[in-house]
């Protein structure tokens, strides 16, 4: 059996498309368990992990109880239970090693458009405000395995205002042309929605102050970044950037958020201050199909508030693919429930004369 | 509050102000180190002074005397009574996360090769007769009526890490045994320990250590840097490639840099056939990646090992009940959670391989801690360790393929235990063999982290490298 009853990827697209209140955790319990039996039986490698830890179809009775698949495991094996010819998404991978894989099949695709769509309506556009869509980064056709440039595609498609483009080109940056679009803004209050790597943010500004320019976009602008800021400290940076926002292009932190997006998952979190429409408490928020918890990265037992631990997520829609990720991102879960994530390199800073065979062999 | 910086009492005033720098480790929390403010103008005046005191108090000073106070201080580091000693092995785990038994064990390590007649053992072999550092001496390689003097440095500037507790004194010793001042810019990882270790020397002889210091400035402070490089005369420094990348650009032409950057160890062995020597190997090899925590440029990152997967999947339980021993004597670092969870990567994805039958081992304790890791693997190339006693086992069918595997790191190649067993009779071809490729010390297993003061650190004579020569020569010949 390749496929499962289509009943179970039906109800779970259904529940998807109900949008963002939060599901009873049976309703989560039940459909994990029932993606995850099915992964028992068509991929391989998450049978082999469920049985180096002892757990078989019928000793899975609540998320938890199903073994997190580490993300380093998606470059190594192939975790796909779903209809061939797939379509793959890969990991940008440090140099010499494999870059990780993620396969969809059409329907697995369609899944995720609709967890995109149900997300990003309530965490990026919940004033159903229509903007015009400039994203910092190349076009799907320029980059076929990215899945960002897949997921912005979607919401240009789907949401954007004639005009709505994607501005890097093989050229790079077009720079030029993104000061026409943020002076049209201005000058035709037409408000935009930017999206791009956090890192380009950084560029864009430094590059924005080497030359002085800055420009009041029309009200209604906002701003969706995604990624972080390589080893530094992601809180002071988090803070410049969005000050960098407000100061270059008059778009205040309230409505800039940052995503949490990997490939190895089909669906993000995003930042609660536009959907709560202020800037402070700043935290990520899951919707409904997926979990995150921060626990200890070597028992995997959740941790409680404040402590740093590694993010695993929980993501239904993954439906194709292991649906419990062990990600090596750290963060802290927050009294009020919501994460946030810190600094990933902070613990492997340089270790003088002994770092790994990796670095040395990469340069 | 600890201190992260140290200058003789008459320089002391040029450090503005001080200010906490925060460490975190998981077991203990937040802790804080007194870090100092200096302007860079400070700075190159403190350098100056150095120098100046050197040019004064070093070079009047037979070479014989500067040893014994090196050995004095040594004597006192390796008394556990010292109270420098236990400050540092108080202080030193709550900034690392080392536990306080091995950073004991580096103390004592470190400091018995800091010994006096190691230090004079180390001038012979790289500088010939010491007292050619304090007058011309005659030289039976110049002609007849020949003689020759040795000069260090006015000033080496020192630029350290924080990979191995208590041993940055190393380019301290090293500068006074050519009679040159030193002024260290500390390792914001670790820069409890020189402090420390100038204080002890400071009691014990402040004329000697007032030709010393340590300060810290930010990597980006352009001016200091600028500062430092002015005023110094060589320098020497430790870290990784983007740390050497930077000093390098930043340095000016012409001024001497010893860099002392990433560096690999391995283990080459043949596994033994009986339980009882395979057991002893094991303990060795387990001693070797559990000192410094791995975290040395000596420490093993892998067993190359001669014999089938399942030989040397017996020899990886010998060596996981060997760490399990060593784990309980000598405690190993609570891993940050970034750390953590790259272990969790990596031995998540060898639970999957071996479970789907894949030659893959993994040796972990019983409670799964993060204490040690063990991977029996027939991989390709060599794959990094993430280090803090995480040690693959990887078979091999002979010594060509060891070589083979090698060649690819052979720019960074340090370290070699070697220890063969049946295979004996290759030991000598072997030896040359990797001291071709480029290694630059060769030991038996379980001697991988205690070299002499004799070692050429990286195949070099750092304290030869260091002098200058002045030759008198006779008349022609």
């Amino acid at each position: 059996m390749k496929r499962p009853k289509p009943t179970l990827y039906d109800e779970l697209k259904a529940a998807i498309s109900s949008g963002m209140a939060p599901w009873p955790e049976e309703r989560f319990d039940s459909l994990a368990v029932r993606i995850a039996r099915w992964h028992y039986d068509e991929i391989p490698p998450f049978r082999a992990l469920c049985e180096a830890r002892s757990v078989d179809p019928d000793s899975m009775r609540k998320w938890r109880d199903i073994p997190a698949v580490p993300t380093e495991a998606f470059r190594r094996f192939e975790l796909f239970a779903g209809d061939d010819p797939p379509r793959e998404f890969r990991t940008s991978g440090t140099s010499g090693s494999k870059p990780g894989r993620a396969l969809f099949s059409d329907q697995g695709l369609e899944l995720m458009a609709e967890a995109i769509r149900v997300n990003a309506r309530a965490m990026l556009l919940p004033d159903e405000r229509a903007t015009r869509i400039l994203i910092l980064a190349p076009p799907p056709e320029a980059a076929p395995h990215m899945i960002m440039a897949h997921g912005m595609e979607q919401l240009r498609r789907e949401h954007g205002l004639a005009g709505s483009r994607f501005l890097i080109g093989s050229e790079g940056l077009d720079s030029a042309g993104l000061m026409r679009a943020f002076a049209d803004s201005e000058r035709e209050e037409i408000p935009l929605t930017l999206i791009g790597a956090s890192f380009g943010f950084v560029h864009l500004f430094e590059a924005m102050a080497e030359r002085d320019l800055s420009f009041s976009l029309a009200h209604g602008s906002r701003a969706m970044d995604a990624g972080g800021f390589k080893g530094r400290s992601r809180e002071a940076d988090r803070d410049e950037l969005n000050a960098a926002f407000e100061s270059r292009l008059g778009i205040p932190a309230e409505r800039c958020v940052n995503l949490l997006g990997m490939t190895e998952i089909a669906s993000q979190m995003y930042d609660n201050v536009m959907r709560d429409g202020r800037p402070a408490p700043r935290f990520k928020v899951n919707p409904p199909w997926t979990r995150t918890e921060v626990v200890d990265p070597i028992t995997l037992d959740p941790l409680p508030p404040g402590r740093p631990g590694l993010l695993l997520h929980v993501d239904l829609a993954n439906f194709e693919r292991p649906i419990v990720v062990q990600s090596d991102d750290i963060g802290r879960r927050l009294e009020n429930g919501g994460f946030e994530i810190d600094g990933r390199a902070k613990g492997a800073e340089s270790r003088g004369c002994s770092l790994t065979i990796d670095e040395m062999l990469s340069q | 509050m600890t201190k992260g910086w140290w200058l003789p009492a008459e320089l002391r005033h040029l450090v503005d102000d001080v200010r906490p720098r925060r460490h975190a480790t998981p077991e203990h929390g937040d802790f804080d180190v007194e870090m100092p403010c200096i302007t860079s103008d400070a700075l190159a005046e403190a350098a100056r002074a150095l120098r100046g005191r050197a040019e004064r108090e070093l070079q009047r000073r037979p070479i014989a005397e500067i040893v014994d106070r090196l050995d004095e201080t040594a004597i006192r580091w390796l008394d556990p009574s010292d109270p420098h000693r236990r400050t540092a092995i108080e202080t030193i785990p709550r900034i690392t996360g080392h536990s306080p038994e091995m950073v004991a064990l580096a103390i004592e390590l470190e400091q018995r090769s800091s010994r006096g007649d190691h230090l004079l053992a180390c001038l012979r072999s790289e500088v010939g007769d010491p007292a050619a550092l304090d007058r011309f001496r005659s030289s039976g390689h110049l002609a007849p009526g020949g003689e020759n003097r040795a000069f260090g440095p006015g000033l080496v500037g020192g630029v350290f890490s924080a990979n191995i507790p208590a041993l940055p004194h190393l380019t301290i010793m090293r500068a006074l045994l050519v009679k040159s001042a030193c002024l260290g810019r500390s390792s914001a990882g670790e820069p409890a320990f020189l402090p420390l270790y100038l204080r002890s020397l400071e009691e014990i002889d402040a004329d000697l250590a007032s030709c010393l210091g340590v300060l810290w400035w930010e990597r980006e402070a352009e001016t200091h840097w600028t500062s430092f490089f002015d005023e110094t005369d060589f320098v020497v420094a430790y870290g990784g490639t983007q740390a050497e990348r930077e000093l390098r650009a930043r340095m000016p032409a012409g001024l001497p840099l010893l860099f002392h950057g990433h560096r690999l160890g391995v283990s080459i062995v043949g596994v033994p056939e009986d339980a009882e020597s395979r057991d002893d190997l094991a303990a060795r090899l387990a001693y070797d990646a559990t000192v410094f925590d791995q975290h040395a440029c000596l420490s093993p990152h892998v067993v190359l090992a001669l014999g089938s997967f399942d030989a040397c999947a017996e020899l990886g339980v010998d060596v996981g009940r060997q760490m399990e021993r060593w784990r309980e004597e000598l405690p190993p670092r609570v891993l940050e959670p970034a750390l953590a969870a790259a272990l969790a990567q990596l031995r998540g994805v060898a639970e999957i391989s071996e479970a789907l039958g894949s030659p893959t081992r993994l040796l972990t304790p019983t409670d799964r801690s993060s204490a040690w890791t063990i991977l029996v693997e027939d991989v390709d190339g060599l794959p990094p360790s993430p280090l803090d006693r995480f040690l693959r086992i990887v078979p091999h069918e002979s010594i060509n393929a060891v070589l083979e595997r090698l060649r690819p790191a052979r720019r960074w190649l340090q370290n070699v235990a070697i220890e063969l067993g049946a295979n004996e009779d290759d030991a000598a071809a072997l030896r040359e063999a990797l001291a071709r490729l480029g290694a630059t010390r060769i030991c038996p297993p379980g001697q991988m982290a205690t070299p002499s003061m004799m070692w050429h650190h990286d195949g070099r004579a750092c304290v030869g490298a260091m002098v200058r020569w002045c030759d008198r020569e006779g008349s022609a010949p």
